[in-house]
């Protein structure tokens, strides 16, 4: 079952002159239901776009009636954030409210939606998963970059989306807080069986993370190649990275966006 | 504080030998006698508390007037583009070149010290409300559209606390300014308060009541500003706090 549809999508960026920019042309492909699905392609490829259509903030462009430009998200075409979605932005310092503690922030998806006691066991649940339930009452500025963006994370897991979309969330952050976040994610990801559609420009982060890897390339971009990881799941840092699945995965990767020497 | 009394302690030593010659410059201690005399059996707190009222609800009104304009241009770029450009030719004018004019309008009346007091309050709120408004970081407004929030949840959740720090300091500014215009106004125009206070002891010639007032404006300022400080400090947690008492 396909959770997220993507058909033949267009989409432009407008430059600060008001001059649009065609980013992405003809991009489809599908996203199943519990799947890991990372994007991969070099910087200004059109991946934060791409991501961004996903999660209802940017506006496919369809220029033409005839055009057969669709994304759907559960069955429903994507107009504006879709229910049971949460997005984890690459900088945590702009994406945490700074004057709310971390519970209120991790509570924020949750207001006005459950009573106050049903959002405290959320929240708690949600600092648990990212083994931050001992930093409850801490302000975000009092956390450390990685802490931070555990943070965001436990603020998109409170709501329990049905997708996860992360726009190279660990992108910031030093190789070893890294490593743990990846960890941590998968485990998440097992335990919740949430749908996630992960932006990277790590190849060795998207196979060890994902079920697949699309590469986006080109001007306008689109999927050029799509590389599934055979690895098993669980995987560890030191095992699944010198599995031969993973090496013969990360090759085709390197070989797709690099080409063969 | 040790400044202050120094000066005044020179000031007095001038003044008492005539090294400074100086017609109707009073010693300090003729400007406390007079301000003793003022206080307890004159007109100075009755004086005192209408500058305080006149000033502190012109203040308020020119800030829930400059707040919710701000948020407004703020956040629509529509509005932005059109007024922008008015509001910058009008702000330009100096607030007590419109003296004259609400005199001639409002006479010589309290009406017309509101006036004035609210129209210069507006301005360092408006536009601090706007450049705190637009310098949000586009992350946190996306945060509110993919938790989907209404516009006034949005507003309150993430608009005002996030331009928080900046419109407090259009707040401050805006408290120094009605407090300014409306000593101005009671000078020229309504024959009440401080001002009024100042422009009487000159009139009767009376150099050390002047000085009282001038003082007595002067502390009222300062007083002024320490309690909105107080206030915003109470009020704003964590970081907004840093950047209210740095600036």
């Amino acid at each position: 079952m396909a959770e997220y549809e993507c058909l033949n999508l267009r989409a432009e960026v407008g430059s600060r002159r008001g001059a649009k920019r065609l980013v992405l042309d003809g991009v489809s492909f599908e996203v199943g239901a519990g799947e890991f699905v990372s994007i991969m392609g070099r910087s200004g490829v059109g991946k934060t776009t791409l991501l961004r259509v996903l999660a209802g903030l940017h506006e496919p462009s369809a220029d033409s009636p005839t055009s057969d430009c669709m994304v759907r998200f559960s069955d429903e075409a994507v107009a504006g954030p879709p229910e049971g979605v949460s997005l984890v932005f690459q900088d945590y310092t702009s994406s945490l409210l700074p004057w709310r503690s971390v519970a209120r922030n991790v509570e924020l998806p949750l207001e006005g939606r459950l009573s106050k006691a049903d959002r405290q066991v959320r929240v708690t649940e949600a600092l648990e998963m990212v083994g931050l339930a001992d930093r409850h009452d801490a302000q975000p500025f009092e956390l450390s970059g990685g802490m931070q963006q555990r943070v965001q994370l436990a603020r998109a897991l409170a709501s329990r989306p049905a997708a996860l979309l992360m726009d190279e969330p660990f992108g910031a952050l030093d190789a070893l807080t890294k490593a743990d976040l990846e960890d941590q994610l998968l485990e998440i990801f097992t335990a919740t069986g949430t749908t996630v559609v992960f932006v990277t420009h790590d190849i060795e982060e998207a196979v060890y993370l994902s079920d697949r890897v699309l590469v986006l390339d080109g001007s306008p971009a689109k999927i050029v190649a799509e590389i599934p990881v055979e690895s098993p799941r669980p995987r560890t840092q030191m095992h699944t990275r010198e599995s031969p699945e993973f090496l013969r995965a990360r090759h085709r990767v390197h070989e797709v966006i690099f080409g063969t020497e | 504080m040790l400044v202050l009394v120094a000066i005044a302690g020179i000031w007095e030593v001038l003044v008492r030998f005539s090294i400074a010659d100086v017609q109707f410059l009073p010693a300090p201690s003729e400007i406390a006698a007079a301000a003793q005399g003022e206080i307890f059996g004159g007109e100075l707190v009755g004086r005192l508390i209408h500058t305080v009222g006149v000033t502190a609800l012109g203040w308020g009104i020119a800030s829930v007037i400059g707040v919710g304009l701000g948020l407004l241009l703020g956040l629509s770029p529509t509005a932005y583009r059109y007024s922008m450009t008015s509001f910058e030719v009008t702000r330009a004018i100096p607030p007590i070149t419109f003296v004259p004019a609400a005199l001639l309008i409002f006479g010589f009346s309290l009406k017309m010290e509101l006036v004035l007091v609210i129209y210069g309050g507006i301005w360092p709120v408006l536009i601090n409300t706007i450049g705190g408004v637009r310098s949000i970081a586009p992350e946190l407004r996306d945060v509110g559209t993919m938790l989907r929030l209404s516009t006034p949840e949005t507003i309150r959740k993430i608009v005002l606390p996030a331009a928080m720090p900046s419109v407090v300091v259009g707040l401050r500014l805006g408290l120094s300014l009605c407090l300014v215009l409306a000593v101005v106004a009671e000078m020229v125009g309504n024959p009440e308060g401080l001002g009024n206070g100042l422009i009487r002891a000159r009139q009767a010639l009376q150099p050390a009541l002047m000085f009282v007032y001038v003082i007595a404006a002067g502390l009222l300022g300062v007083a002024l500003n320490a309690g909105l400080r107080a206030t915003a400090r109470a009020f704003l947690p964590g970081n907004a706090l840093k950047d209210v008492s740095a600036s």
